[in-house]
């Protein structure tokens, strides 16, 4: 069976989609061929480098634990007035905290992109759990790209496609992992990851890239990157989101089969602090929910297609064995001798 | 077998089965986009979702899958109709085939009870043959002995074994032991026929003892006393001889019986037998104590 996966991006609710492969562990259900943006993509690589999703499993569990004790976020000492800034924007909810954020960052000055998070935290973790060997021969893996063109374009994009959700924005790219050289498999997983401003672009294969879930935020063809695991072959995709009422539309792909994971309780409700809440609580709770989601649904789906399958099998049986007998189940042989019988008399 | 592998079992046809997955995954969209739609109330979220266009987004989206689910729901719905409209007809078929096999076991029922008497009549018939075999073997055994014995005692008689006792008395006490053993006892339980039949053949054999005895014909004339003379030698002295002889023919009255009466000497001189002649054959003689034994005696 090819299972295709699809992990949305979504930062520290990425904890989400440790419990879905939590839950695809106790079901035995191997995936075939991974595509992730932003922390999916960092997910997927675990798993991708795995092998089998019983160990995918041991490990998500073993990083998110982690990162629910450790900062995996670190301040860049360089760029403290702008985190004053940034303070003054996580006391507002929603569109306004990043807005101000990214606003205010454009505006202290520097022409830098540098971001304003140190990401050494980060790649430690990346490099202990991450064997880039294992990664080259694991599951094939594609992660979304979105191509970084400064700052105050990623601004106007995200006001245009993020905020005013009215028009269609700048596509990702995606880029096979395994495809790159190991330094780049690093850089590309870095760079999926990569929120505008927060985090510093990286460069793949010469260019500059960043978060790749902010490609086409309309459509969030960037956020939810099934693009690479379309006319695979692939028996069924399970699509993860990590968001409120996503207007990922899976009647764009008709062609498909296409299963989504959406969460069953509010997933989010405080916008930036959400994306960048690394903290115990918050990842525990979003580790359960994500199983507990997959299982409910899963569940169901085996329930339905058991009671489907043995109602049409049994109707196949009832209407062979109808035909044979003609409309009639009398033996013909029964009646043959039951008239011998009564002719004796 | 573990869990994981069991429930992968189950899982994959469910993951592949297309109208499954289209369906759970509708309802559960539908289910969550709604809950999403009632979260975002206020009047600020309704300003900004007006302007970016997201409610109304957001509700094409639920109606469009609202309208999925119901129309693939209408389809199960139908298969599961068909199916249910397959099995009422079966079943109807099946009903009327169990009339049809209620009946055909009410007649075999009624062939089996119909059998059962018949072989109740079949078995009374064998029983009944089977005692009248029984019963004609036993008679025939019967009557072997009881020829064998009266060859055997008439055979003795000829021997001169009984040449102690009167002439008369020979006759008696030859009669007397024939009506004791098989002989008496076959012409007692088989009367008629083959019992005639015996009984003139001891007839004959008696007469021709008593002829041979005196050595003259069977009709030739004698006087009783003759036939009453002892004999040299005769045992006839001996009072436990008399005491058993009267003792053997307590039986005999004179009305039914007068010549074994007079044998064995119930009777002074001084009476008189009428019903005995003074002057008998051995054919008569012979014939009388045969009647008295086997005839009078048996029907009395």
């Amino acid at each position: 069976m090819k299972v295709g996966l699809v992990l949305s991006g979504g930062g520290a609710k990425g904890a989400y989609q440790a419990g879905i492969i939590e839950a695809f562990a106790e079901y035995n259900l191997e995936v075939t061929m991974i595509s992730g943006a932003s922390i999916g993509a960092l997910n997927g690589a675990l798993v991708s480098a795995s092998g089998n999703i019983a160990i995918a499993a041991e490990r998500l569990a073993i990083v998110w634990d982690l990162i629910a004790t450790k900062d995996i976020l670190k301040i860049n000492s360089e760029l403290y007035p702008r985190y004053l800034t940034m303070l003054a924007a996580a006391g507002l909810t929603g569109v306004g905290q990043l807005g101000l954020g990214l606003l205010a960052g454009w505006a202290e000055g520097s022409k830098a992109d540098i971001g304003f998070v140190d990401t050494s935290p980060l790649t430690d973790v990346l490099n202990h759990y991450i064997n880039p060997q294992e990664l080259s021969q694991g599951t094939p893996l594609y992660v979304a790209l979105y191509p970084y063109r400064g700052r105050l374009h990623a601004i106007k994009e995200f006001i245009t496609g993020e905020v005013m959700k009215r028009f269609d924005t700048q596509n990702s790219v995606f880029k096979h992992v395994q495809s790159l050289s190991f330094e780049e498999q690093k850089e590309a997983l870095l760079a999926s990851a990569a929120i505008p401003v927060l985090f510093s672009p990286r460069k793949v294969g010469g260019r500059l890239y960043s978060d790749g879930g902010q490609g086409n935020y309309k459509k969030a063809q960037g956020n939810t990157p099934i693009t690479p695991l379309l006319d695979q072959g692939l028996d069924v995709i399970l699509v993860s989101h990590l968001e409120n009422g996503s207007l990922w539309n899976i009647d764009d792909f008709p062609n498909e089969n296409i299963i989504e994971l959406r969460p069953s309780k509010k997933i989010a409700e405080k916008g930036i602090r959400d994306t960048l809440g690394f903290d115990a609580g918050s990842i525990t709770r979003w580790r359960a929910q994500g199983k507990a989601d997959t299982v409910q649904l899963l569940e169901k789906l085996v329930r339905f297609a058991r009671n489907r399958t043995h109602l049409i099998e049994s109707r196949t049986v009832l209407q062979d064995k109808v035909g044979l007998s003609n409309g009639s189940l009398q033996s013909r042989s029964l009646e043959q001798t039951m008239a011998k019988l009564k002719k004796k008399e | 077998m573990t869990k994981g592998v069991a429930t992968a079992i189950e899982l994959f046809p469910a993951l592949k089965d297309k109208c499954a997955v289209r369906l759970i995954g509708r309802l559960n969209n539908v289910k969550e986009q709604s809950r999403v739609q009632q979260e975002k109330q206020g009047f600020i979220n309704e300003v900004v979702s007006f302007f970016t266009g997201e409610t109304r987004r957001r509700q094409d989206y639920i109606n469009k899958q609202l309208v999925d689910v119901v129309e693939d729901t209408l389809d199960q719905l139908t298969d599961v109709m068909g199916s249910v409209a397959l099995n009422s007809r079966v079943l109807c078929m099946v009903l009327d085939e169990l009339k049809n096999l209620q009946s055909h076991t009410e007649a075999i029922a009624n062939e089996v009870i119909d059998l059962r008497s018949k072989f109740a009549e079949l078995e009374d018939t064998l029983n009944l043959r089977y005692s009248l075999l029984k019963d004609a073997v036993e008679e025939m055994d019967s009557r072997m002995k009881a020829h064998q014995q009266l060859d055997m005692v008439i055979h003795r008689w000829k021997s001169n074994a009984l040449n102690t006792l009167p002439c008369s008395l020979r006759g008696y006490s030859v009669l007397d032991q024939l009506w004791w053993g098989d002989l008496g006892f076959y012409i007692q339980q088989y009367p008629g026929g083959e019992a005639d039949k015996l009984i003139q053949y001891l007839h004959d054999q008696v007469v021709a003892c008593f002829a041979n005895d005196l050595q003259v014909e069977a009709r030739t004339r004698i006087s009783r006393d003759v036939w009453m003379e002892e004999p040299s030698g005769s045992v006839m002295a001996m009072p436990s001889v008399i005491q058993s002889i009267n003792l053997l023919s307590d039986w005999a009255v004179e009305d039914s019986a007068p010549f074994v009466t007079l044998m064995c000497g119930q009777f002074t001189d001084s009476q008189q037998i009428l019903t005995v002649p003074h002057l008998m054959s051995a054919e008569r003689l012979g014939r009388a104590l045969v009647g008295e034994f086997f005839v009078t005696r048996v029907t009395a």
